[in-house]
């Protein structure tokens, strides 16, 4: 089996969200459907001097992540029905849509509320593109659309290896379910920080 | 991974055979649950590939809007439908000389489906119902050909009544780097050929973008452009940002702000400081460090640098005095004489010879508070402090980095569009150059980056022939409106009227108040333009401007805009023609940075929607109107045009394929070279009149004496305004120092964003989705006035209001915010009695409905981030 997965280089991120809209082209997306999203995470204080001059430790840095094709994937431990499974081959994580029931139990359980009901009423989520090969060929179009190129897509253990500083979590992105992706974290990223762009990553959310 | 051909299925058969042959332990690994044959069986349930995308064409197209790139884009169609937008995302993607990198578009680029297919399209010609004001939006559909009727048999009147003076083709970047399809420069576009031959037409000088560095910051250094290459920063030890935000204008994968995070890989050890008033994206992606200022207050800075590191010692004298002058006192009244402007290049000609400084009016002197300056005190970097908001030890931390060489200095456009930008923008580069930055590798000028690129020897735009422009003399690109209020009050002292040669190259007054405007302006062409309701500014005003009665010598007569969308704009014009995307026609666009360079021909991916027309087409249609068929033509269509480019390219040398239909098979090339990157030179001699870096400007004093900054009486004596000869800070309009500040407290910029290019893709949802147009305030602010992240506020000044949502943010200083520039004004009511009136709520967060139309004070142009206001919860 060869997991794949992502690699996503947060200290040049400047949050363009070009990952998002190719995305958007690539998928067919409706607003308000996302499969990628961008967290912007920031923080710090400010304080003012007798001259009201200001001094700020405020900082700001930018987490894309997409599905993460979990090792222990949540929806698919989770899905009532047995739709959800992980593939054997290529780790990727989808749904069997003739017993998917479009509950959304997939995308309550997934720490980065990724699944998306369509208008079929069904779940849908990133399958990193392989949609369009008949071989199942994983060809993501985020991951050629970065303009800073801070996205790497390949197998995770080769990301791993060539990026071994990386991490599995960033901002309020945990590793709950062992995604596979790292991170390489932003020079601010170990000032942790709170979501600071709640509307941005806005997706439809399951009721 | 193996790419086979082969349905899934068999591949999985494949993998599993192979691994019972030679590795059975692979197969059990990845098996964990099931296995052999029924794993594959059960996985293949997975919906998991499919078929590839199913399309007719694949072609090559392009993105035309404004942001400083140009990125072309491969666009998929099926049925005569754009089906999926694709980037340059195959082959090598290296960089370094002698390699070539992807041309990868940003994020807007991506999104053009939803430009194509959009509401917003304009479908057949329109005109304004009788009896409406222009932005009222009330249109009735007309054909091609009543339209082309009615626009040439009005054109004809005005120039039988007021000559070509009255005609005026405004300013708009929506349609920028095509070849024959291009609304920028205007004295390049297809109508501006046409007017050429039909004997001209009142032409502009400078741009929105640019409108104070143009001509302010030549008054230092007779060069607004020269800068190193971003990429020779790579030997920088420290790179100083002011207000330049990459990240969110020159964003594609082969923009700036891809080179700059090359320079920032290649140079971790630099130490990249953003001095700018919010955290920008550019600072988020790039600097080790943000320093927040207050909008337009960065001579402040500059000057609190220089009186620290002059009272410690610290600057070159000697290079000072070689190549500076009015620096000193000690030699100010010598150094005057040298930097007297003799020549119309130069403004401020003083034909009586008398106009001298009576007292010191050195840098030194203002400095010190001394000689001219008596009682102002020492710009000590605590007074600096109190004006910037910078703490007193940061800024004699920054000035002591800007001497720990080389330290390279580049200045955004942004610093410059405040009331006193001229000022920001000379300050600015005053610090580069008097630390010794300049000429240095990893230095610079303080001027905007250059980027490199391996250019194509192809024409960039069909010959325009503006040798044939009657019109001799030109209006700033700001200050047009005066000439439809009251062309009379327009001179060179009072709104900058200026001559302007058949190269477009314009100059000055031998004496002040002789160049004139003849005329008013009549008719306005507006092609790729939201400017009138969008980048210029205070729509209210503009609203009520339009709509001033056509009369002998006020108020216009016809407003067209050609444009494929129902701008803002487009709903204050009297006929709207539906314009065609590039993706609708062919043309030619070229670009590159660093060592890479691409020429692209782009194909037409599908007809013209709707009734459609490129502009060539409609241009030609005029032309037939007016007689000028042939002579616009020359019997060429706008292919014909394209291989005349090709021709030209070939001739010149360019490495393109032997035909022209080859050139078009294949649409998009590239080439790359091994160019060290540039180092701006310190000259032996600048274009200024003394031919060194002039820190008091006689030409800045001379006008301050010869013009008149109320512009004969529309612009209000409050003193707000300054011409000040050395790049010193004063209260200026609605700046951090103007008094209005007690009654409105927020300093408003309005920052460039990642959805929009200006305007251009302010009608894409998905943009719209994935940034939404929130108004930036910081968390002090937010919570003292019970703001929460996402409420919807109200943003008025005195000229508007404006109804958006809140982005509650530690990236903002206290005291400021931000809207985001460009989006489209939609106002809550467009009913014809309350047109115009500064009580109309816009719910668009179009912040050019709150910004000022006050003219700056040397370069007439637009101050626009200088902005005084309020904020409510809506």
């Amino acid at each position: 089996m060869t997991q794949y997965g992502f690699y996503v280089n947060t200290d040049i991120c400047i949050g363009c969200k070009a990952c998002m809209t190719s995305c958007f082209d690539r998928q067919n997306l409706k607003v308000p459907l996302k499969f990628r999203k961008v967290y912007e995470y920031g923080g710090g204080d400010w304080q003012t001097d007798d001259a009201g001059a200001f001094t700020t430790t405020s900082f700001t840095y930018y987490a894309s992540m997409t599905c993460g094709q979990c090792d222990s994937p949540a929806c698919v431990a989770n899905c009532p029905t047995g739709a959800m499974q992980k593939d054997e081959d290529l780790g990727i994580v989808n749904n069997d849509k003739d017993l998917c029931i479009g509950c959304m139990t997939c995308q309550k359980s997934c720490p980065y509320n990724h699944p998306q009901q369509f208008e079929d009423g069904l779940s849908w989520k990133c399958v990193m593109c392989t949609d369009e090969s008949p071989d199942a060929t994983p060809d993501p179009a985020c991951a050629k659309a970065c303009p800073m190129r801070c996205i790497e897509f390949g197998p995770i253990e080769e990301l791993r290896e060539k990026h071994p500083q990386g991490a599995d979590a960033i901002g309020e992105l945990s590793n709950e379910t062992s995604p596979n992706v790292v991170f390489e974290l932003h020079r601010d990223a170990s000032k942790g920080g709170k979501l600071m762009n709640p509307a941005e990553v806005a997706s439809q959310d399951a009721v | 991974m193996e790419k086979t051909a082969s349905a899934r299925i068999s591949r999985r058969s494949f993998m599993a055979l192979s691994g019972l042959m030679g590795a059975g332990l692979a197969l059990t690994a990845c098996s964990p649950s099931t296995s052999g044959e029924n794993a594959a069986d059960e996985a293949a349930a997975l919906d998991l590939g499919g078929e590839p995308l199913d399309y007719d064409t694949l072609t090559w197209s392009g993105c035309h809007v404004n942001c400083g790139s140009r990125c072309p884009l491969k666009v998929y169609a099926k049925d005569g439908t754009v089906i999926r937008i694709s980037v340059d995302d195959d082959g090598a993607d290296e960089f370094g000389p002698g390699k070539i990198q992807q041309l990868r578009s940003c994020t807007r680029g991506r999104t053009n489906r939803q430009r194509i297919y959009n509401d917003t399209r304009v479908q057949t010609p329109l005109k304004r119902v009788e009896g409406t004001k222009r932005g009222e939006g009330k249109y009735e559909e007309i054909s091609w050909d009543e339209a082309i009727d009615l626009i040439a048999t009005t054109m004809k009147e005005i120039k039988d009544e007021y000559g070509n003076d009255a005609f005026y083709i405004q300013y708009g970047t929506g349609v920028l780097g095509g070849t024959v399809s291009k609304s920028w420069h205007p004295d390049q576009t297809a109508f501006a050929r046409l007017m050429n031959l039909w004997g001209g037409y009142l032409r502009q000088y400078a741009d929105y973008s640019t409108g104070q560095i143009t001509w302010d910051l030549p008054l230092l250094n007779g060069d607004a452009w020269s800068n190193n290459d971003v990429m020779n920063l790579v030997n920088s030890k420290n790179i100083i940002l002011f207000g330049n935000n990459p990240a969110n204008t020159r964003m594609s994968g082969s923009a700036m702000q891809y080179l700059i995070t090359q320079v920032r890989l290649e140079n971790p050890e630099a130490n990249i400081i953003v001095v700018d008033p919010h955290l920008s994206d550019t600072a988020v992606g790039i600097a080790n460090r943000w320093i927040p200022i207050r909008p337009g207050t960065d001579m402040a800075l500059v000057a609190g640098m220089i009186h620290y590191l002059l009272s410690e010692g610290k600057l070159d004298e000697q290079l000072i005095r070689d190549k500076f002058i009015g620096f000193y006192s000690d030699s100010f009244m010598e150094d005057v004489k040298l930097a007297e402007p003799k020549s119309t290049a130069f403004m401020g000609m003083d034909p009586t010879g008398t106009l001298m400084p009576d007292k010191d009016m050195s840098y030194e002197a203002y400095l010190k508070g001394t000689g001219a300056y008596e009682g102002s005190g020492e710009k000590t970097p605590e007074w600096a402090a109190a004006i910037t908001g910078i703490p007193a030890d940061t800024i004699r931390e920054l000035a002591d980095i800007f001497m720990d060489h080389p330290t390279a200095t580049i200045q955004g456009w942004g610093p410059q569009r405040h009331s006193n930008g001229g000022n920001n923008t000379r300050a600015i580069g005053l610090i580069a150059a008097i630390t010794g930055n300049v000429g240095i590798s990893g230095g610079g000028t303080g001027a905007r980056e250059a980027t490199g690129g391996v250019p194509y020897p192809v024409p960039s735009a069909i010959p325009c022939f503006p040798e044939k422009n009657t019109v001799d003399v030109c209006v700033s690109f700001f200050d047009w409106y005066q000439a439809i209020v009251d062309y009379q009050s327009m001179n060179d002292a009072t709104w900058g009227i200026r001559h302007i040669d058949e190269a477009g190259v314009t100059s000055y007054a031998e004496e002040p108040g002789t160049i004139k405007l003849k005329a008013p302006i009549k008719f306005i062409w507006n092609y790729g333009s939201n400017v009138m309701m969008g980048q210029h500014a205070d729509i209210n005003e503009m609203l009520n401007i339009c709509n001033l009665p056509d009369e002998k010598d006020s108020g216009v007569r016809m407003i067209v805009t050609v444009d494929p969308w129902m701008t803002p704009t487009a709903m204050v014009s009297d006929i709207i023609l539906p314009g065609t995307t590039p993706f609708e026609e062919e043309d030619i666009i070229q670009g590159g940075t660093g060592w890479t360079g691409f020429v692209c021909i782009e194909s037409r991916a599908i007809e013209p929607m709707f009734e459609a027309k490129p502009i060539y087409e409609i241009c030609t249609l005029l032309a037939d109107k007016l007689g000028l068929k042939d002579e616009f033509t020359e019997g060429k269509t706008q292919m014909d045009w394209l291989e005349w480019c090709y021709d030209e390219g070939i001739k010149a040398g360019a490495d393109l394929p032997a035909t022209f239909d080859e050139f078009r098979q294949t649409g998009l090339f590239k080439q790359t070279d091994d160019h060290e990157p540039s180092i701006a030179p310190m000259p032996e001699e600048l274009a200024t009149p003394s031919g060194k870096y002039e820190v008091f400007s006689k030409q800045a004093f001379n006008i301050s004496k010869q013009w008149d900054l109320t512009g004969d009486g529309f612009v209000p004596d409050d003193g707000l305004d300054q011409i000040t000869p050395c790049p010193v800070y004063y209260d200026s309009f609605e700046g951090y120092g103007d008094p209005l500040r007690a009654e409105y407290p927020f300093q408003l910029i309005g920052h460039h964003y990642k959805t929009r290019t200006h305007s251009s893709y302010g009608n894409v949802a998905w943009m719209q989705e994935v940034a939404p147009q929130q108004v930036w305030i910081s968390e002090k602010d937010a919570a003292d006035l019970g703001i929460e992240q996402d409420d919807e506020v109200i943003v008025s000044t005195v000229r508007g209001r404006s109804q958006l949502s809140a982005k509650v943010t530690n990236r903002m200083m206290p005291g400021v915010v931000s809207i985001p520039q460009g989006a489209w004004y939609e106002p809550e009511s467009r009913d014809a009695a309350t047109l115009g009136d500064p009580s109309v709520l816009d719910k668009g967060g179009c912040i050019s409905v709150l910004t000022s139309m006050r003219p700056t004070p040397i370069s007439k142009g637009n101050g626009v981030h200088s902005n005084l206001c309020k904020i409510e919860k809506a």
